[in-house]
């Protein structure tokens, strides 16, 4: 058989042509189509912001884009920072990431494009409309002070969630201070034995006692974590031992209850839902407490929910929190759509999305001029809560950049501390740790 | 005993052969990256990984919660080996003696060990807490408020607590000694019961020696097990208060699901855990091998 010239030619024209259509398929965050029905492959993990939060805004986005579809792929939280390092590795197609703000988007910085690369495919200004504290903070999590994602929503901890009808059936104002929450304790023992005065997650999920121990450290140096974070400061510091030591005595008082420093985060949930503690401390990512929508749908039978700093230890005015970027949204280089992807993450961090999945206050969107309500002016603690965290979310004492598996085991020392143990010792112990490298 | 037939060696080894070949394959594979990779300062990524030699054993070996977590888990499966070579043996005789309900028994002993563990964990750890937990409620009811405790925050009754949740775990020795209870040769049985022997002594003396094979699967299968009793410690205690309960899969488990470069770390414990574990067989396979000697 023999081919003539110009059939050759138009087959190898044509092969010519399959080739660079196939090259300009194949990611390294280049555009395929900007026509034609196209699927944008999210993938979050749970709670930022949350499934059916995220399928709000998605559902708008895509009604507006008809020839766009969004899958979200939900990864467990506790697998997130595992899965996706190997997904990007393997080339998996992953068009928009939700990038989780601690030593993980330093991790996979390497794998997803710098903003500059995508910042003109958003609406123009887009940059403009974020927080400045967000964008500030979005910047220390990369090394070379590039940013490879954008802000989508805040969070901090600890704070305290309190039941807003029982404090005015018992007739007590939320408390101040730890003087207050002992008070409340032994009303509680008088009035309605059986309620413990607050409850937080802890035993297993010793991990957030760590986060309620660097709350009352920020009270006495607001500077604390900070300077552990990002400038190598000591963590046995007078002022971290002073907070361990306030800790067991806010125990030994009364003030928190030691009998329930065995409940897990599911458990500490409970409790508070079922009115069996009157207030519960936790993240801000709580705040879908304060949604009577949200209480609704969960059957969570609380009829007023209220916000609280953490009572103070001795000046009210002390009171804060650490908080931090929670989510923050990049485009891998495995990305196939990353002009739509751009064009998704504008949406849904400052654009209409915002309000859409924020709705239930799980997170706090990192876009400026965003007010917090709770769906019902009707409900004036949830009101007045949601702008207390929103309040304290804006100014906190320090950043909540976690170190990760140092925050487990720092807990667990904490709660020897609870339990009686020496707190210089326990500085020292956790100094030693950190020291050690191991967790970095 | 049969005859080997001519050849037969041979198609064993054929037939066996790709089987060998994929585990060899795989296990040479994981050996040899888990190995490569414990020399490493390198996160879940695997790219970039920076070269620290021994630094991550180091770490380890001088890391007071590693070493507790390995003594955590042979003490771990020191009770529960004992509890299986005398309660699990004990009830698995008296159920198959013909005592009656003993469908009930059974399942009542080994639906908890066909259960998630997870589950059980979970439930387990509920039981436990000192406000609303099912025990202390119970002794409360009862007037015993005194005996109440903090079963899974002071560390030797949280210690005391695993121990009790793996006791409950029994069902897999009961249904191995079950097993071999029904090949029992019963005309030894019936020479001990006409030489006027009781039923405890024939337990003792009788039936606990012959089982001695079935002890031996037992044993080793709860002592390997033992290394990864992972989620009965996560979900009941967390490995605390303050790594009292640690064991080296909650220790492990800590460093592979956090951000940062801490998988050549973890790798490096994993490395240390199967050097263990291989040490743990080697004896065993000697001291069996001993016995096995002594008794012929």
């Amino acid at each position: 058989m023999t081919i003539s010239r110009m059939t050759f030619a138009v087959l190898a024209a044509g092969v010519v042509m399959s080739l660079a259509a196939a090259c300009s398929n194949s990611g390294s965050g280049t555009d395929a189509s900007t026509t034609g029905p196209i699927t944008l492959k999210l993938w979050t993990w749970t709670g930022a912001p949350g499934g059916e939060a995220m399928k709000r805004a998605i559902d708008a986005y895509t009604k507006d884009h008809p020839n766009v579809t969004i899958t979200n792929t939900e990864v467990a939280a506790a697998d997130f920072k595992a899965k996706v390092p190997l997904a990007l590795k393997g080339g998996e197609q992953i068009d928009v990431l939700a990038v989780q703000p601690s030593l993980f988007a330093e991790q996979i910085k390497d794998q997803l494009l710098p903003v500059s690369a995508w910042e003109k495919d958003m609406p123009s200004g887009t940059m403009n409309k974020f927080q400045p504290l967000a964008l500030e903070q979005n910047k220390k999590l990369y090394s070379d002070g590039q940013l490879y994602s954008v802000p989508f929503g805040l969070s901090g901890s600890a704070v305290g969630f309190y039941n807003a009808a029982l404090l005015k059936e018992l007739g007590v104002q939320p408390p101040q201070t730890f003087t207050d929450m002992a008070a409340l304790a032994k009303t509680l023992k008088d009035k309605k034995p059986g309620v413990a005065v607050a409850v937080m997650p802890s035993g297993a999920d010793s991990w957030f006692q760590d986060e309620f121990a660097l709350t009352l450290a920020g009270q006495n140096d607001k500077d604390f974590f900070n300077n552990v974070r990002y400038h190598n400061g000591k963590w046995d510091t007078p002022a971290y031992e002073q907070a361990l030591t306030s800790l067991r005595k806010i125990y030994a008082d009364g003030g928190l209850d030691k009998n329930v420093i065995d409940v897990d985060y599911a458990g500490a949930e409970e409790k508070f839902a079922t009115g069996k503690a009157a207030i519960l401390f936790n993240g801000t990512w709580d705040s879908t407490l304060l949604s009577p929508d949200f209480r609704k749908a969960n059957k969570i039978a609380l009829t007023s929910v209220g916000a609280m700093p953490v009572p103070a230890v001795s000046d009210p005015s002390a009171r804060s929190l650490r908080s931090f970027l929670d989510v923050t949204m990049g485009i891998p280089k495995t990305a196939k759509y990353s002009k739509e992807a751009a064009d998704f993450i504008a949406y849904v961090t400052t654009g209409a999305g915002a309000d859409l999945w924020s709705k239930n206050l799980g997170l706090f969107p990192a876009v400026q001029g965003w007010t917090a309500r709770t769906g019902d002016p009707s409900f004036a603690d949830e009101e007045a809560g949601a702008k207390t965290i929103q309040a304290l979310l804006t100014s906190p004492h320090s950043d909540r950049n976690n170190m990760s598996a140092f925050s487990a085991e720092v807990g667990k020392k904490v709660l020897k501390v609870i339990g009686g143990s020496d707190p210089a010792t326990a500085a020292k112990e956790m100094q030693d740790d950190l020291d050690s490298g191991k967790f970095n | 005993m049969r005859r080997k037939l001519p050849g037969e060696g041979r198609t064993a080894v054929l037939f066996l052969a790709p089987l060998f070949l994929v585990y060899a394959l795989y296990f040479a594979y994981s050996f040899w990256f888990l190995i490569g990779t414990s020399f490493t300062k390198v996160s879940i990524g695997f790219s970039n990984a920076v070269a620290v030699g021994w630094k991550n054993y180091r770490l380890l070996l001088t890391d007071p919660a590693f070493l507790t977590a390995i003594r955590n888990n042979l003490l771990f499966a020191a009770a529960s080996i004992a509890v299986s070579l005398t309660v699990a043996f004990a009830i698995a005789v008296l159920l198959a003696s013909g005592i009656g309900g003993r469908r009930l028994y059974y399942a009542i002993f080994l639906v908890p060990a066909l259960t998630p563990i997870a589950l059980v964990a979970t439930v387990f750890s509920r039981m436990l807490q000192y406000q609303d937990g099912a025990l202390n409620q119970g002794l409360r009811a009862i007037g015993l408020d005194g005996l109440t405790e903090h079963w899974l925050t002071d560390s030797g009754w949280a210690f005391l607590a695993v121990i009790g949740l793996l006791a409950y775990l029994i069902g897999l020795p009961i249904m191995y000694y079950t097993a071999d209870l029904a090949a029992l040769r019963t005309d030894v049985l019936e020479a001990a019961v006409l030489d006027g022997a009781g039923p405890l002594l024939i337990m003792r003396n009788v039936i606990h020696p012959m089982m001695r094979s079935t002890h031996i699967t037992v044993t080793l299968a709860l002592l390997l097990g033992s290394f990864r009793a992972f989620e009965v410690v996560l979900l009941s205690t967390g490995g605390g208060p303050d790594n009292t309960t640690e064991i080296v899969g909650t220790y492990t488990y800590r460093f592979v699901t956090s951000a940062g470069s801490t998988i050549g770390y973890a790798s490096a414990a994993s490395v240390l855990v199967l050097i263990v574990a291989m040490l743990v067989s080697v004896v065993q396979v000697l001291v069996t091998r001993t016995k096995r000697g002594a008794s012929r």
